[in-house]
């Protein structure tokens, strides 16, 4: 039986007198892939910000690892091992492929507090290895990533979550706008995160996408739970019409 | 916009002047706010503060929101400050005709009207005095008296007029006043080889910049005129490039602390002081003379000062006060 | 080194664009008129240039994290007329001198305060503090022009100000380079910088990486404000004289330079160096079209021109440099 990564008991949320999140419990299991789905307004949004710590909820815990925890804010998250992906607000395009993978940790050589000199070597060198990993044919870290394709940059933030062994991935809608071809990557990758044992937990509208790499599926109408169950144990069709009929 | 602003002073005004019974004077200028915090408003406004602390006035001077010179919101100034019930308005007067029927109706409802800095010489206006001298004399002025002193009285002579602000009526005026000046005496000493040239040369550092620059490309330069104070910026280029005091003979305006010192030093030779405090003063004195004694309004031709190195001294203690 | 390397080095590093528009400038005026870059002109113009470059450079890196602000010329101003007349009141020069850039390093937090508590761009709320704290200048100044207490500042005229005999420098220059050393260390070498550059290139991103965005702002907002007072405290020094009306348009002569210089309005692109180009090729053009013998009511014309060139051939040079896969 695997462990538990993150549990959470209780969840409630308010934005003003609207309840986004009503009484949400849910255990995630360590290197589970966790598809969140429902329709717009259900919760899930609000659900992955509180774990990555942009907002914070108004009752309920959250343990990390068996330990209760309290995500205050991005940095909070990040500490545990928590990355989260949003749409379109993974990557800065104007800075580099090394830049981008390092932001926020970015390894020094000089340092006075907490201002250091960059080890642009080092990472110059990690970030080319980094993104072999994901099978991506780019001749170096400094290559901008406002010049790579869609595809292309989904592969250098997975490959971010890869290189710093993030244990908990969450992405939102990972496979939008994206070709086949590479959404078809995208989905490979997500499996070589599961193979390292990363958690995955991504929202999404597209259950085609998210139906073949996923190992559980939870439901969410209203800001409730209404369905957790195994990928073995159902189907698009079932999922679909427990979205539709709510 | 000059709708807005004069709805605004209206009502600003008659809010404040319901509240107390002091008259009110008004001065309606044609400097935009930039402009206003200038060496020369200043001391205008600071000449008005005294007077209207001495004779226990509400004083306001009016700058324009929009830039130097636009007449239009001006003239919108000024009747706003009639529909305030001014009891006296200053206002300066430099178009034949757009002020002619507004200083009319102002007239009509018993408020006095007074021009300073400058004004409408020509056709029938109706203003009843005139405080100032014109910016465009003080400038022919000062190189009449910079040619009794300083200026190179055989041999060619090539002038930079640097002009601080084109487009502005305070830049503009002055330097047509010097290069009248110039016009004139050259085609009056024909043996002589006189030309000058007129150059956009900004304030403090660009001064520095373009006019060292003009005169590096042109060295036959003698003399530079402006119509501000920059004079002392050029001044340290031309130190630090090895010229002697006199290679360049500088004149300009207004006087400052920095003005001051290079009169001393020998590097700057005169500055005109067309006594802006006295354009503030004077026009709040005929105001209250009016109103308390019926006495009626007289033109004060309140002179332009040529300064030179040796009135320095005494003049240092009223600089630093900014009254001069 | 191929040509088509080079061309693509070159293109996508905006500041080797305006390098070579200066160099080319530099280059025509001289052919005009070779007085253009003889000892006394060249002179003048490391004079003057390094005070804009300093305002500038702080504008650009403000810029590169997302915001702008528009009361630089403002402190600029009331730096040097705060440390003038204090000293005049009797406080010791030196002490005057930090007081002043204290003061600065108050108004960039201040600056900063606004922008991100209240939420309001920081263009407007530098917009309200450029007529705040140009109004305290003339407020402080108002019936005491302040003369330039020339014992009391003989030390820091030493330092800051005075010729470098023998050379063309003056002191400000060598503070110069060494803070523009200082800039290129924090902008492009250092954690902070990357941190300024996702800030301003996507704020959501550096956020969801743990970057304190807020922190990075308050920071550059601080420096900025800094080299702008300490700009014109060089300046003070100098010319021996304190204005309250000197400054006003600096604001968007930094942005012209930082613009030319290769920074974008939106934020996550520009250099240190880049501004300091952009800086000089103002001053530079400003005094090459006065030797060219051109009006120099065109003066303007030539900026607004050279700004439009700049920000178009920039953005066109990084999509076709991009374009250009090995």
């Amino acid at each position: 039986m695997s462990e538990s990564i993150i549990k959470c008991e209780g969840l409630n949320k308010w934005y003003g007198s609207i309840q986004a999140l009503k009484d949400v419990s849910i255990d995630i299991k360590k290197g589970e892939s966790v598809g969140l789905v429902g329709d717009n307004g259900a919760g899930k949004s609000t659900f992955i910000k509180i774990l990555s710590g942009v907002h914070q909820a108004d009752s309920g815990n959250i343990y990390f690892d068996g330990n209760l925890v309290k995500i205050n804010d991005a940095k909070d998250s990040m500490k545990l091992g928590i990355e989260t992906i949003y749409q379109d607000s993974a990557l800065a395009p104007t800075l580099s492929i090394a830049r981008n993978l390092f932001v926020g940790r970015e390894p020094l050589t000089l340092k006075l507090g907490s201002l250091g000199l960059l080890d642009r070597e080092k990472m110059a060198k990690e970030s080319l290895e980094a993104i072999k990993r994901v099978e991506l044919d780019l001749r170096s870290g400094d290559e901008l990533v406002e010049n790579l394709s869609g595809g292309e940059r989904q592969g250098v933030v997975i490959a971010r979550a890869l290189y710093f062994r993030t244990k908990v991935l969450i992405m939102d809608e990972p496979t939008n706008h994206l070709s086949v071809k590479e959404t078809e990557k995208v989905l490979r990758w997500i499996e070589k995160l599961k193979a390292e044992g990363t958690t995955c937990i991504f929202i999404t509208h597209n259950l085609h996408h998210v139906y073949p790499v996923s190992d559980r599926l939870v439901v969410f109408a209203r800001g409730e739970k209404i369905a957790d169950v195994q990928k073995k144990d159902t189907s698009i069709e079932e999922l679909t019409k427990m979205i539709v009929h709510d | 916009m000059r709708i807005v602003s004069s709805l605004l002073i209206a009502a600003f005004l008659t809010v404040s002047t319901a509240a107390v019974a002091k008259p009110l004077y008004m001065f309606i200028t044609h400097a935009s706010v930039g402009a206003a915090s200038s060496v020369f408003w200043q001391a205008v406004k600071n000449g008005m503060e005294d007077a209207c602390e001495l004779y226990d006035a509400d004083c306001q001077m009016v700058y324009l929101q929009s830039e130097d010179g636009n007449i239009g919101e001006e003239i919108a100034n000024f009747n706003a400050a009639i529909a305030a019930g001014a009891d006296g308005i200053a206002t300066t007067i430099y178009d034949e005709t757009t002020w002619d029927d507004p200083v009319k109706d102002a007239l009509a409802q018993g408020i006095n009207v007074i021009s300073f800095n400058i004004d409408d010489a020509n056709s029938p206006n109706e203003r009843q005095a005139y405080i100032g001298q014109s910016l465009r004399t003080a400038g022919y002025n000062l190189m009449v008296d910079l040619n009794k002193r300083f200026l190179p009285q055989e041999g060619p002579m090539h002038i930079l007029i640097g002009v601080n602000a084109p487009g502005q009526v305070w830049s503009e005026m002055r330097t047509s006043g010097e290069e009248d000046w110039i016009k004139e005496f050259a085609a009056a000493n024909p043996d002589r080889d006189i030309t000058y040239e007129k150059l956009d040369v900004g304030y403090a550092e660009d001064v520095m910049n373009r006019a060292s620059a003009y005169i590096l490309a042109n060295p036959q330069t003698n003399v530079y005129v402006s119509s501000g104070l920059w004079g002392p910026d050029l001044a340290i280029a031309l130190e630090e490039n090895g010229y002697n005091k006199g290679d360049v003979i500088i004149g300009g305006f207004d006087v400052v602390p920095s003005v001051v010192e290079c009169l001393k030093e020998g590097w700057c030779h005169a500055t005109v002081d067309q006594q802006p405090y006295l354009q503030g003063y004077l026009p709040v004195v005929q105001f209250f003379l009016r109103d308390k004694y019926g006495l009626g309004n007289w033109s004060v031709d309140t002179g332009a000062l040529m300064l030179h190195a040796e009135d320095m001294a005494a003049l240092e203690e009223y600089s630093k006060m900014g009254v001069r | 080194m191929n040509i088509r390397k080079y061309f693509k080095y070159i293109a996508s590093r905006p500041e080797f664009a305006a390098l070579t528009i200066f160099i080319a400038i530099a280059i025509t005026f001289y052919i005009i008129n070779e007085n253009f870059l003889n000892f006394r002109n060249l002179r003048v113009l490391l004079t003057i240039s390094p005070e804009i470059a300093l305002i500038a450079m702080g504008a650009t890196i403000l810029m590169v994290s997302g915001e702008f602000d528009l009361s630089v010329g403002s402190v600029f101003a009331l730096s040097g007329v705060v440390m003038v007349v204090l000293t005049n009141e009797g406080i010791n020069a030196h002490l005057a001198f930090t007081i002043a850039l204290l003061m600065c390093l108050a108004i960039g937090y201040i600056n900063a305060i606004i922008t991100i508590k209240f939420g309001i761009p920081s263009f407007i709320a530098t917009l309200g503090t450029m007529f705040m704290v140009r109004s305290v200048a003339i407020v402080i100044v108002k019936a005491d022009f302040p003369t330039f207490p020339m014992e009391e500042m003989y030390y820091l005229r030493a330092i800051f100000a005075n010729p470098i005999p023998g050379t063309i420098f003056r002191m400000s220059f060598i503070w110069f380079v060494l803070i523009t050393l200082l800039l290129i260390f924090y902008l492009h070498r250092s954690n902070y910088g990357n941190w300024c550059y996702s800030t301003g290139a996507n704020q959501a991103a550096a956020k969801a990486m743990g970057v304190n965005t807020d922190n990075v702002k308050i920071r550059n907002f601080i420096l900025c404000a800094f080299l702008a007072g300490l700009a014109g405290i060089f300046m003070v020094l100098r010319t021996r004289a304190a204005f309250p009306s000197v400054g006003v348009g600096y604001e968007l002569q930094a942005i012209a330079a930082s613009v030319i210089g290769g920074a974008s309005l939106f934020g996550g692109i520009g250099t240190v160096f880049g501004a300091l180009v952009g800086a000089f090729l103002l001053k530079f053009l400003d005094n090459g079209l006065v030797m060219a013998r051109l009006d120099v009511n065109w003066f303007r014309f030539a900026v607004g021109t050279l700004l439009i060139f700049a920000v178009v051939a920039n953005t066109n040079l990084r999509r076709i440099a991009n374009k250009m896969r090995e």
